[in-house]
């Protein structure tokens, strides 16, 4: 019997196995052969073996754009969970009919693509159009101020990209959370706030590393917003900009993809090191 | 002991009518159960009194203190949820203390508290255990320790035996009763079981469409349904369609039965309403007053009593006859039916 029904298991899994192993496995694999390949400065890169592109990499230049990626990324995750768990358990706590309209919210500004809201944050951001000019008109500045490109304005773009994402993740869980559980803690005394930081937030653990985690990968994966509002101080673009920028720019493509290499290891490491400190508990 | 004072209340839910006009004052001290089918109100009452809703008009008061206005987290009591609610992340001990810990009470005390309060509900041994560890009946326990932890002024529970099964729960209702009475807490307790008030209940509040349709303690309740509804909802009386013809006379289908008390409703259509077990079955009686003639549909062995469905010209009639009588009744046999009139009560139809 059982070994009847694994044999169409095998065979169900051997598809997408195929298709993962073709689409994943094979252009990372051509990527790990392009990172120790030859350049050719005037034309595309030579096979070979080196580990110069690597070593280029650790240099104080580049280890500061990959902390620089690290603390954009980092906060902006930060910042959307923040703003988008808080907000997402007080939608779960209403009507159906206003979860709904939230969840439409959400979908629509997901569907803006990355490119607009760059944009739109640049426009918002800028000296000539931004809200610092509402500020002037309301008096509480002196003059307009250009607020992009800089690090707080990737910043707050990525955590607005991130957002529908984080309340999408967090969404099922929190809904499921069943009202009695806050009810009896404020029937034991616990105020509403105190009950959101005691039970809610503990007992939200696990999402709150995955939508962390999740949250931090999208940004690190962004090149549209760190592109548009962090350009102008090459540091203040994060690592996808740079390679971008080291394979179609300066055509060093065994450079670039020793970059993405490294980038996914240090992904890895923080994804695992977020897992073992949120995720774990039981 | 300060009894809990309800006073006009009434709670509507997008139009409809959870609660209308609920008036009612639950003893200090006491055990009190409301009663009534799903949809009746009771639950709402019941989340009224822990401030976790707020009544659209009324008042809540317990002494001279009006709860009405005060949050949940302010009124000082404890309470049981049909789902128990117990908080997933925390061990069986830390649940337990959690309103401890609220009022800012050290971690030893805590501690000592906490594990005084699993022997008082018999769940030693348990304490540092997840909740995910428990089983059902012992979850029932960490529940209730919890809500006494505070020593609070009201203990609330809604529901809190429903998930058991029928023994457990049975054994639960008895333990929950002693250990209200040890510490006489004023207790209010929401079931649509009938058995388990009559179990617990020093007074019980029988709900029908957000209103309260007879209050007392339960064996007058039993005894002296208020309502028709009341009769029917517990312990499930005969109910016979019939005319009141005098104070203390009830004409059914070619017979006239006697009231031992006069009835208050008006002379006209009524109902008259006996217990199963008040019904005495004869085989070799004339047909006279208090006596109808009847033919055995159905007999139902429970073992310790013997059910037995009697169709008469005014209708079927359940009557619970002790088990010798089985071998007395026969499926189809012609017998007689006798109402005895201090059992019987005439009731508004």
């Amino acid at each position: 019997m059982s070994a009847r029904s694994a044999a169409p298991g095998y065979a169900l899994a051997f598809g997408p196995t195929l298709g993962l192993g073709l689409l994943f496995l094979v252009p990372f694999g051509i990527m790990g052969v392009t990172s120790v390949a030859l350049r050719n400065p005037r034309g595309f890169y030579a096979p070979g073996f080196t580990l110069d592109h690597y070593e280029r990499f650790l240099s104080p230049f580049f280890g500061r754009i990959l902390l620089d990626s690290v603390l954009i990324c980092g906060l902006a995750a930060l910042i959307s969970v923040m703003i988008a768990f808080p907000t997402t358990w007080l939608v779960t706590r209403l009507s159906r009919r206003a979860q709904v309209v939230f969840l439409v919210a959400v979908l629509a500004v997901l569907s803006l693509s990355e490119v607009i809201v760059g944009f739109a944050w640049s426009k918002l951001l800028s000296r000539s159009e931004g809200v610092s000019n509402i500020l002037v008109m309301l008096g509480l500045m002196a003059e307009p101020a250009a607020w992009t490109p800089g690090f707080a304005a990737v910043v707050a773009a990525l955590s607005y990209a991130t957002l529908p994402y984080a309340a999408l993740v967090l969404y099922p869980t929190l809904s499921r959370i069943d009202p009695e559980v806050t009810e009896a803690a404020e029937t034991l005394g616990a105020s509403p706030v105190r009950t959101f930081a005691e039970i809610v937030v503990p007992m939200a653990r696990a999402p709150i590393a995955a939508c962390l985690i999740m949250a931090f990968v999208f940004t690190l994966g962004a090149y549209a917003i760190p592109n548009l509002l962090g350009s102008g101080n090459p540091v203040r673009w994060t690592i996808t900009v740079h390679i971008t920028d080291q394979a179609f720019q300066q055509s060093n493509l065994p450079f670039a993809a020793a970059m993405a290499i490294l980038l996914l290891i240090v992904t890895l490491g923080l994804i695992w090191v977020t897992q073992r400190w949120l995720g774990g508990g039981r | 002991m300060t009894d809990l004072v309800l006073a006009g209340l009434r709670k509507t839910y997008a139009g409809t009518t959870a609660l209308d006009d609920v008036s009612l004052t639950v003893p200090g001290g006491g055990f009190t159960c409301l009663l009534g089918p799903s949809g009746c109100g009771k639950t709402t009452l019941l989340r009224l009194v822990a401030g976790l809703e707020r009544p659209d008009r009324g008042t809540i008061r317990l002494g001279d203190e009006d709860l009405t206005a005060l949050p949940a987290h302010r009124r000082g009591l404890g309470m049981v949820f049909q789902s128990l609610a117990l908080f997933p992340h925390m061990s069986v001990l830390d649940n337990v203390a959690y309103g401890l810990k609220v009022q800012g009470i050290a971690a030893e005390e805590r501690r000592a508290r906490g594990h005084e309060l699993l022997d008082l509900v018999q769940l030693p041994g348990v304490a540092d255990r997840q909740v995910s560890q428990l089983s059902g009946g012992q979850r029932q326990r960490v529940a209730i320790a919890r809500a006494l932890a505070l020593e609070p002024r009201l203990f609330l529970l809604d529901e809190p035996l429903s998930a058991l099964d029928a023994k457990l729960r049975e054994e639960m209702q008895v333990e929950l009763r002693q250990l209200q009475r040890r510490l006489g807490v004023t207790t209010i307790l929401v079931t649509h079981d009938q058995r388990e008030a009559m179990t617990m209940a020093d007074t019980i509040v029988v709900m029908e469409e957000g209103r309260v349709r007879q209050a007392g303690p339960p064996l007058e309740v039993y005894r002296r349904p208020a309502s028709r509804f009341v009769a029917d909802f517990l312990g499930g009386a005969n109910l016979i369609e019939a005319r009141l013809t005098g104070p203390r006379t009830v004409a059914l289908d070619g017979t006239t039965v006697a009231l031992a008390e006069p009835a208050d409703i008006e002379l006209g259509p009524a109902v008259l309403s006996i217990r199963p077990e008040a019904i005495d079955v004869e085989t070799d009686a004339e047909v006279g007053d208090n006596r109808l003639p009847a033919r055995v549909a159905f007999v139902r062995d429970l073992g310790h009593q013997v059910e037995v469905m009697l169709d008469t010209a005014s209708g079927r009639i359940t009557a619970l006859l002790p088990a010798e009588r089985r071998g007395t009744l026969s499926e189809g046999a012609a017998v007689t039916v006798r109402l005895p009139p201090d059992a019987c009560l005439a009731l508004a139809r």
